[in-house]
């Protein structure tokens, strides 16, 4: 082989090393390193369990339902404004769409538990006691292609962001959850009629974390990006902490007011 | 040929390297205050979300927003526990060893009072019990993944939220920054406070990437010149409001239509369950709790034995744990020492000073008589010498100290006296202030009458720019007023103020002058200002008390040091002493 041809194999081999490489682990390798083949089995960090929203922010936007037009934080545009201020609970009720705050954008913010398990090895399962609500996280591939079916909860399209601590074998795996949610129906961001379009994309990140007191937390990231009604990015986190068991597990009917 | 391939190699190996393992948080970060709206500037009575102990709420009853206009408080910037929770401005960078390139710190810069907090990323201990806290505390770093812990110690008294609602010096701050794709970061702070918290306070706040960020950005609040705000108002003032009497603490939960009583329920009012009561209530509302003076004291944490010693300035140390703190000016004369800790203590002591420096010990000043701050004088003064003059002729070191203390240690000719002659101050002054000067710098010692007792010293070194209190001033516990001896609570409050007037805090309400206390760590301004404000509030409530012809075992139960007793301990004594004096006043 001439000292060229050399070269440009050598650099095929570089190439194609560093692409190996560059493929995210979570998306290879099991927790034990060894090869996997399915999102739960690379899951670089272990969701599931019970958790417990802890409601140290926006408590009077959270445990009770705030007055109509009080918007505080949310980056509202003029026509979010407006509609915000046409809330009617009653009118939400009657019309059999008690659920509009309890959608995936809202949800989380919630005050209530989370149950979160995996439905198959591509699907996670996220339930709220609030609202008795179900999301399910898929992973790989594409969304499907948009339909008129919108729902509360959308659907949600999951991937695993991390790999192995500083990259050395035996570094104890870490990651985070990335999740886009589309094809959303109409909602709140908040009970108290703070809308989001059926044109908004969710993105969520969830990331897991020890805390004091031996605790486990999740903090879940929120991104709404809605032109329609915001000015701007509405980002929260919302924080939760892990439970035992499933002893508090109390699913209640959703509420308009 | 060959090298380019390996240039080639390394550069796409390098871009290869998922983002998680060469996370960096460097650049400029703008703050999404999109929850928690109103934290930069919360009602009165604002206090659903904290998992606040009943001292924390009755610390919140009495705050007068006010009290942010004392000269002492005007400077005071965000504590780190709190001031990522602001509307903030934030540079992070990293500081590399020039050699190794590893990362030595991280570096976060916030605009709002212009805060530089330091992360250390090298593995270095946090510092001991007796070294000073400071605004943004002393934190550590470590990476977990693409998570950076930071655990943050020695963080001076703040508060939970800026309403009045306190956090004490104890509180521990554990941090975690997430950066999510290139845009975002996620912060998540976890508050442990043993004294206002029943448990961790969790919350997190989110920041976005900003270019083209210019140096207008950063240049907000960068100077501040402390000037009274209020003028007419007697020295020494604290705003503040007496139990029962705050005017505005039901008009958050009037204007929102929220229960009062659930503002105020702490941790339980943080939980899902809560909502069913909270329905309840709003149906039928539920009269608030009466007084908290049932309330358990959550306990103080234990003290060391060990002798620790902290530098306090180029010259000056502090000695701790070996009974009362004791203060070390080491320069090419010899020592000057300030007080000598307690008798069982003196081996620690003698071994801690010779660390120090092998120089002969010329002065030991007592700031007091008590036993706790002369019981090492036998031991000091034989291991000194002092500098020979025709006047002075005594061996080992001199006892420098106000002719009262001469007077406790010492007794009349037949009688026994408490310490034995060798612990006798050998120079006294009787007037007000004793200069002298040593290693090239003034020294001054001045009396502060009717304080702790009648014969209380403080030392202050000019050039070194610290002072020692002894007693006078102890962030540990409530003074020691001690009646018998001449002490008084006025004139504690007096010393204390005193003392205010004498020490120039550096900028942004932290070092400058530094303190020595008689017990407990190295101090600045910061933390003699909130034992001033503790201590007027306490003699303001007797009083009214007593004014209102209370006795002294309905003072008592009254409890009028309730939220600060987790921090400074018994206080039957002091209550006892304020009594007495507000009485004797009267």
């Amino acid at each position: 082989m001439s000292n060229g041809l050399r070269a440009r194999a050598a650099l095929a081999l570089a190439t194609l090393v560093a692409l190996a490489a560059a493929a995210p682990l979570g998306a290879q390798r099991g927790r034990g390193g060894e090869q996997a083949a399915t999102p739960r089995q690379a899951a670089p960090v272990d969701l599931t369990g019970y958790w417990v929203s802890v409601v140290s922010e926006d408590w009077r936007y959270r445990m009770v339902t705030p007055p109509k037009g009080d918007t505080g934080g949310v980056p509202l545009n003029a026509e979010g404004r407006r509609v915000a201020g046409e809330w009617d609970p009653a009118r939400d009720a009657a019309a059999g769409e008690a659920c509009r705050a309890y959608g995936a954008p809202g949800l989380v913010r919630l005050p209530g538990r989370i149950h979160i398990t995996w439905q198959d090895d591509r699907t996670l399962k996220i339930e709220a006691d609030a609202g008795t609500q179900t999301r399910l996280l898929l992973f790989g591939g594409d969304p499907p292609p948009a339909t008129a079916d919108r729902t509360w909860q959308g659907v949600s399209t999951a991937a695993w962001e991390g790999g192995r601590g500083g990259g050395s074998p035996g570094a104890p795996r870490w990651g985070t959850l990335r999740v886009v949610t589309t094809q959303l129906r109409p909602g709140y961001l908040r009970k108290n009629g703070v809308p989001y379009s059926e044109n908004t994309v969710l993105t969520e990140y969830f990331d897991l974390h020890p805390g004091p007191r031996e605790a486990t937390w999740i903090t879940i990231t929120t991104i709404v990006n809605d032109p329609k009604y915001l000015a701007q990015e509405f980002i929260t986190s919302t924080d939760f902490r892990k439970e035992p068991n499933g002893s508090k597990w109390s699913p209640t009917p959703c509420r308009a007011d | 040929m060959r090298n380019r391939s390996c240039a080639v190699l390394l550069l796409l190996l390098a871009a290869a390297v998922p983002a998680g393992a060469q996370i960096s948080l460097v650049g400029d970060w703008s703050s999404r205050v999109h929850e928690d709206s109103t934290r930069n500037d919360p009602r009165i009575g604002e206090f659903g979300g904290i998992p606040l102990t009943p001292q924390a709420l009755a610390h919140a009853d009495a705050w007068d927003e006010s009290r942010l206009t004392v000269i002492e408080r005007q400077c005071v910037p965000n504590g780190a526990a709190w001031a990522f929770r602001g509307p903030a401005q934030i540079r992070i960078w990293e500081e590399k060893d020039p050699t190794t390139q590893d990362v030595v710190a991280i570096k976060t810069f916030i605009a709002t009072f212009s805060q530089t907090r330091t992360i250390w990323m090298d593995g270095r201990p946090h510092p001991g019990k007796y070294a000073p806290h400071t605004w943004q505390g002393f934190s550590t770093g470590t990476w977990r993944g693409n998570m950076l812990e930071v655990k943050t110690t020695h963080l001076k008294r703040f508060f939970h939220r800026r309403n009045g609602l306190p956090q004490s010096d104890q509180a521990v701050l554990t941090e975690y920054f997430i950066r999510h794709g290139n845009n975002y970061l996620t912060h998540v702070t976890m508050v442990e406070d043993p004294v206002y918290l029943t448990e961790p306070l969790v919350q997190s706040q989110n920041f976005v990437l900003v270019a083209n960020v210019t140096p207008a950005t950063y240049q907000t609040w960068t100077v501040c010149l402390a000037q009274e705000e209020i003028p007419g108002r007697p020295r020494g003032y604290v705003p503040h409001y007496l139990p029962g009497t705050n005017p505005y603490v039901r008009e958050y939960s009037t204007r929102f239509r929220l229960p009062f009583e659930a503002t105020r329920a702490g941790a339980e009012a943080m939980y899902p369950e809560y909502q069913d009561r909270l329905r309840r209530m709003l149906q039928a509302p539920v009269a608030a709790p009466a007084a908290m003076a049932s309330a358990p004291v959550p306990a103080r944490a234990q003290t060391q034995a060990e002798p620790e010693i902290v530098q306090v300035a180029t010259d000056v140390y502090m000695i701790g744990g070996a009974g009362g703190n004791v203060t070390v000016h080491a320069g090419p004369q010899g020592l000057f020492v300030v007080d000598a800790g307690a008798e069982m203590s003196t081996a620690q002591l003698v071994a801690a000073l010779r660390g120090i420096s092998d120089k002969p010990i010329r002065y030991l000043a007592n700031t007091s008589a008590d036993a706790d701050h002369v019981g090492g004088n036998v031991a000091v003064r034989a291991l000194g010498q002092a500098i020979r003059t025709r006047e002075y002729i005594e061996e080992g070191a001199v006892i420098i100290a106000h002719e009262t203390v001469l007077h406790r240690m010492s007794a009349p000719t037949g009688e026994r006296s408490p310490t034995p002659p060798a612990a006798w101050p050998t120079m006294t002054y009787a007037t007000g202030q004793q200069d002298l000067a040593f290693n090239g710098q003034a020294i001054q010692l001045v009396r502060l009458p009717a304080a702790h007792t009648d014969g209380d010293t403080v030392v202050f070194f000019r050039r070194s720019d610290v002072v020692a209190t002894g007693d006078i001033f102890d962030p540990t516990r409530y003074p020691v007023i001690d009646l018998a001896k001449g002490g008084s609570i006025d004139g504690e409050i007096d010393a204390i103020n005193w003392l205010l007037d004498l020490l120039v805090p550096g900028e942004k309400e932290e070092g400058g002058t530094m303190v020595v206390p008689g017990h407990g760590r190295v101090c600045d301004e910061s933390e003699v200002m909130e034992y001033r404000d503790m201590l007027t509030i306490v003699r303001d409530r007797v009083k009214a008390m007593v004014d209102k012809g209370m006795t002294l075992e309905q003072v008592k139960a009254a409890r009028p040091t309730f939220e600060y007793d987790p921090e400074y301990g018994a206080s039957e004594a002091f209550v006892e002493a304020v009594v007495r004096g507000v009485q004797v006043r009267r």
